[in-house]
């Protein structure tokens, strides 16, 4: 089907060692609102590990979104570049991105976003058709996931059918079983009660840490970042390292 | 990256099938619109398809293997011709017919075709009589030698429960005429079959003794030989004055092509339903597109790609297009048992008799109204499919923005619709008289209109709010800035109701024309005050000869001021056979309504008497004829040029007509035939008295049709009628679909609105003001799609009458402004806008404003 090379396990020659797996240079992104440039992102570098969890904290409009944004190749920095696994994100088209963002990426939403006309199974495996790992192998990753966040036996539920907790930890799975080296969680906690936060939370951290993949977490809540290896602050479009 | 990702993956295919079918309400409607329009387009079909095969057929059974006709006009042809050519030895494969359209009260009263043949040498014309299956020696035996002996096919016998050697009457110019059953015609081929199911096959001395034509055949079927252009000149060069070799194809070509473009007409309005079914389709799929563009965005994020998502919403399409398509197909053959018989009733009225009615149902019939369809259902969801794979991942352009966008975008659209409608009336100036070419113009200008209705809805709006403000206070202003605000749905609903009602008005403005003219037109030619014809298939213009003594005994009535007497029959002229109405009425010129002519009303019928004519308007500009011209026609002495001194509205013949004098008439054809009289009373005189007494008093074996002038102007308004029960049909069907598209349009659009509602009664709103509110939004959006819908209708009437009508029949018609239709297209906006408030408004208010405002 799609020849691009976008996978990241494949490393390319020019791939950079596993300390610059996803690399910001001189990243600036800003909005036209009404006849006014709003500028969010200040011309910023960053390097992150690769298998890092790092958790991003800011107020409200701070661009914590938009940076996630800019990693997951949904929206174009003004300028800078973005480098994952040595692939230059920001020279690719469109199309290339949302192949690039199919295979590479998961998505974790405040609101779950899951597909109300899908099951809990279907909106799981989605992520496996979209990118041709709906075989055998596929499939019983996708049930040992729902197993590990405990929805074994809500497999045929729709999603109006289950609490925001559940339906939380089926976006999780959702976003791990095609196997993405980077998963974004935008405030996954933001719309659950603390104890189931706080549970969420620890489901999230134990899977990505245990596959080895990068952990991308923006949040307003300092104790969801106490999970993360490094925690950033977004302030005035710059991105601050925390001691910790 | 793996390299066997599916080209459209299965659970792309469960996001947008599963909410087709969540969505039942919504899919119902869309899946609605596309089968009536495919029913409209496939009854339509059927029926022209089945008028086209029962024309084939006709031809066929009378015509058979003919490549060339030898006819003597309106009296047939003296059989001495025939006779001495063929001892001469000038014509080899030759076969005299007698025929005549007849009726029998045993046979169901249709109008039948009485075919006299010389069974010896029509073999070769009419193989499907040669059948060993046929007849048996004695039937044949019978066939020859017994007066009034014919044969019938065997499926209609059996079907009107005839036996062989059963007798039953035949109705032959008003007359009633015993004959036997003497054998039963038994082809084994579907064509033959159905050929003869409309044929009486006599002997032609029978035929001749029934008709009461003796010596005189209807013409001479020839088979001539294609490679000897030559021979057809041959034979013309030994005929006598007045008859004429021609080529079959010549004589039943322009029937054909006449009947072909009332077809087309009626193809062409079917279409319309199709194209209001395709607004509905439209709206509904843009909505649902709006509606889900979180969905999209969200399904970008995961890495869905553009076509993918253009993918799902057109699979959704596809799925409701196919659904749609096969219950219209089912729906349009359903309806079609009523189209064939209207269509056929009115190539009847206007063109000629048809004696079969084609049977089965063309598949090809079925295969055109479902791939068309489906097709426009695929095109129509298009748009709302690019729309939807424009949406950007998490749908990063807020409500807001999408707003915002619309509105820029009003005066582009604006420009874009009045670009389309320069379009459009640019192709109805094309100087091509071509009728496909007029409904592409007349759908370019009905998109144009479309097109304009966001920026007059906006300033429509404004216009509104003051006096809405001032009735229903904050509420007033807050519905009209909502409908604004929401543009990117309320224009487009409002865009497709618009489009559906003024199609109705369109429609119903030009049927009311028509009749205002056909009225007018009445009035002025219809003068006698009895009329007296024989019964005829042809209730236009009636060509069966009256008994000549009835003609004496109306001429000695008391009571009777004036007698006209009129001859109508068909005649050959270079252009193939043209109907010509022969008068005897001084005051011919002032009963007609002349478009053009070249000498005063007062002088014309001197001229008349001297050889000039005039001709209507469809015949002249069929022909190419005008004033100064000359027409020529073939009477019995050979080719004649008759001057035109007038070109007259007739709307009683799609193909026009000649009118001259009769005694000229008479001299030149040696025709003294009579098929109609016009009796004019003294003022005051009750026509009525004198129609009951001419009725019982007159001494005549033959049955007549005898009617006052009131009666007359309502049977031919009847026969109008009739043209235009079709599209009466077609009207009720678009305004069926309006209606639904109106409400379908506001009750979603409604629905949508739910959050917003929620949020108002969260912030105190009570729920009488929430169904005010609700109330007067749909309100406004019917008011706006209504009086959108006038100027529009007005356009589509303009078009459809002078430009798509005079291009199918040929005649101009008047147009007649009747308030009815603009109120009645107020009316359904209005009526469906405040229907489909009432759903929402209970549902919304019986909501908990916390599950209304729920965000998941």
């Amino acid at each position: 089907m799609h020849t691009m090379q976008t996978n990241l396990t494949a490393k390319t020659a020019a791939a950079e060692s596993d300390e610059n797996f996803l690399v910001l240079e001189n990243l600036t992104k800003g909005y036209q609102e009404g006849g006014k440039y709003h500028k969010v992102l200040h011309d910023f570098s960053i390097a992150f590990r690769r298998g890092e969890f790092v958790a991003v904290l800011g107020r409200s409009g701070s661009g914590k979104t938009t940076l996630l944004n800019l990693i997951s190749g949904i929206d174009r920095a003004d300028s800078g570049e973005i480098y994952v696994n040595g692939i230059r994100l920001t020279g690719l088209d469109d199309l290339q991105r949302t192949l690039y963002r199919r295979s590479n990426i998961g998505f974790i939403f405040q609101f779950f976003n899951l597909i109300p006309t899908l099951t809990v199974w279907e909106n799981v495996t989605l992520p496996l058709e979209l990118t041709g790992q709906f075989d055998d192998a596929g499939k019983a990753r996708a049930l040992s996931l729902l197993e590990e966040v405990g929805l074994r036996d809500r497999l045929t539920a729709f999603p109006d059918r289950i609490s925001g907790g559940e339906q939380q930890r089926v976006s999780i799975a959702r976003a791990l079983v095609h196997n993405p080296q980077i998963v974004l969680a935008d405030e996954p906690t933001g719309n659950l009660d603390e104890d189931t936060g706080r549970a969420v939370m620890a489901l999230l951290d134990r899977l990505t840490r245990r596959a080895g993949k990068n952990l991308v977490l923006v949040t307003h809540s300092p104790e969801a970042a106490a999970y993360a290896d490094r925690v950033f602050t977004l302030h005035d479009g710059h991105l601050v390292e925390r001691e910790r | 990256m793996a390299a066997d990702t599916p080209f459209f993956p299965p659970g792309l295919r469960n996001v947008g099938w599963r909410y087709v079918f969540r969505r039942r309400w919504q899919t119902l409607l869309m899946v609605l619109g596309i089968a009536l329009g495919v029913a409209v387009m496939v009854a339509i079909d059927l029926a022209n398809a089945s008028a086209s095969r029962a024309f084939d057929l006709s031809t066929e059974a009378v015509a058979g293997r003919a490549t060339h006709q030898i006819t003597g006009g309106p009296q047939g042809l003296d059989e001495n011709v025939y006779i001495q050519l063929r001892r001469a030895g000038i014509l080899e494969l030759a076969a005299p017919v007698v025929a005549a359209y007849v009726s029998s009260p045993q046979l169901g009263g249709q109008p039948l075709q009485l075919l006299g043949i010389d069974a010896f040498t029509d073999a070769p014309f009419r193989p499907y009589l040669g059948s060993d299956r046929a007849a048996s020696y004695s039937q044949l035996v019978q066939f020859f030698t017994r007066p009034g002996s014919v044969l019938l096919s065997r499926g209609l016998a059996s079907r009107y429960g005839l036996q062989l050697g059963d007798t039953f009457d035949l109705e032959i110019s008003g007359r009633l005429q015993p004959v036997t059953l003497v054998g039963l015609l038994d082809p084994q081929d579907s064509l033959g079959q159905r050929t003869l199911e409309g044929v009486i096959l006599a002997d032609i001395s029978t035929a001749q003794e029934l008709t009461g034509a003796l010596g005189r055949l209807s013409w001479v079927d020839l088979i001539l030989d294609q490679d000897d252009p030559a021979a057809a000149e041959r034979i013309q060069a030994a005929l006598p004055a007045g008859a004429r070799v021609a080529a079959v194809e010549a004589r039943s070509g322009t029937l054909n092509q006449m009947t072909a473009a009332f077809r087309v007409n009626l193809s062409a309005l079917s279409m319309l339903a199709l194209v209001v079914g395709l607004f509905l389709i439209y709206n509904t799929m843009t909505f649902s597109v709006v509606q889900r563009r979180s969905l999209f965005g969200m399904l970008r994020c995961l890495g869905v790609t553009r076509r993918e998502i253009f993918l799902l919403v057109g699979s959704e399409a596809l799925i409701v297009g196919v659904i749609g398509s096969l219950i219209g197909i089912g729906l349009g053959v359903l309806m079609g048992r009523g189209t064939v018989s209207a269509v056929s009733q009115t190539i009847n009225d206007l063109y000629f008799t048809t004696t079969v009615k084609a049977q089965g149902i063309p598949f090809s019939s079925l295969l055109k109204g479902g791939v068309l369809g489906l097709l426009a259902t695929l095109v129509t969801a298009a748009p709302p499919a690019w729309e939807a794979a424009s949406v950007p991942p998490r749908a990063a352009l807020s409500r807001s923005g999408l707003e915002s966008k619309v509105r820029r975008g009003v005066i582009i659209t604006a420009f874009g619709g009045l670009g389309m409608i320069l379009g459009g009336v640019l192709l109805f100036l094309l100087p091509l008289d071509n009728l496909l070419l007029g409904f592409s113009g007349t759908f370019a200008v009905t998109v144009g209109f479309a097109m304009l209705a966001a920026l007059s809805m906006v300033l429509l709006v404004r216009l509104i709010t003051p006096l809405s403000a001032r009735l229903f206070g904050f509420l007033g202003r807050m519905a009209p800035r909502s409908l604004v605000n929401s543009l990117s749905r309320t224009s487009v609903a409002v865009a497709a109701l618009m489009v559906a009602v003024a199609v109705t008005v369109g429609v119903t403005l030009m049927i009311d024309s028509f009749r205002y003219t056909v009225n007018v037109w009445l009035e002025q030619s219809l003068s006698s005050d009895v009329y007296i014809t024989a019964p005829d298939f042809n209730q236009a213009q009636p060509s069966t000869p009256v008994d000549p003594a009835v003609v004496e005994q109306a001429r000695a009535w008391p009571g009777v001021e004036r007698l006209d007497l009129v001859r109508a029959t068909t005649v050959d002229s270079p252009s193939g056979p043209v109907k010509v109405t022969a008068f005897l009425n001084s005051t011919i010129a002032s009963e007609r309504l002349f478009r053009e002519q070249s000498i005063p009303t007062g002088e014309m019928w001197p001229r008349m008497l001297e050889g000039a004519v005039i001709v209507s308007e469809s015949l002249a500009d069929r022909l190419d004829l005008s004033l100064g011209n000359s027409f020529a026609l073939y009477n019995s002495q050979g080719r004649q040029d008759y001057p035109i001194i007038g070109i007259f509205y007739d709307y009683a013949t799609s193909e026009g007509l000649v009118q001259m004098a009769l005694p000229r008439y008479q001299q030149d054809w040696q025709d003294s035939t009579i098929t109609a009289l016009g009796l004019r009373l003294p003022t005051g005189t009750n026509p009525d008295g004198i129609t009951a007494a001419l009725q019982d008093g007159l001494q005549t074996t033959q049955r007549l049709v005898i009617r006052s002038n009131a009666g007359l102007r309502a049977d031919v308004l009847e026969v109008f009628d009739r043209t235009f029960a079709i599209t009466s049909a077609l009207r009720v069907l678009a305004t069926t679909v309006a209606f639904i598209g109106v409400l379908s349009a506001l009750l979603l659009l409604q629905l949508e609105k739910e959050k917003e509602i929620g949020i108002l009664r969260a912030l105190g709103l009570t729920g009488r003001q929430l169904w005010r509110l609700v109330m007067l939004e749909t309100g406004i959006m019917g008011l706006v799609a209504g009086l959108l819908a006038m100027p529009t209708g007005y356009a589509l009437a303009i078009i459809l009458i002078y430009i798509i009508n005079k291009r199918s029949f040929g005649w101009t018609l008047q147009l007649a402004l009747t308030p009815e239709a603009f109120l009645q297209a107020l009316l359904i906006a209005m009526t469906a806008a405040l229907l489909a408030g009432i759903y929402p408004a209970r549902k919304m208010g019986r909501m908990a404003a916390a599950a209304a405002i729920r965000e998941e």
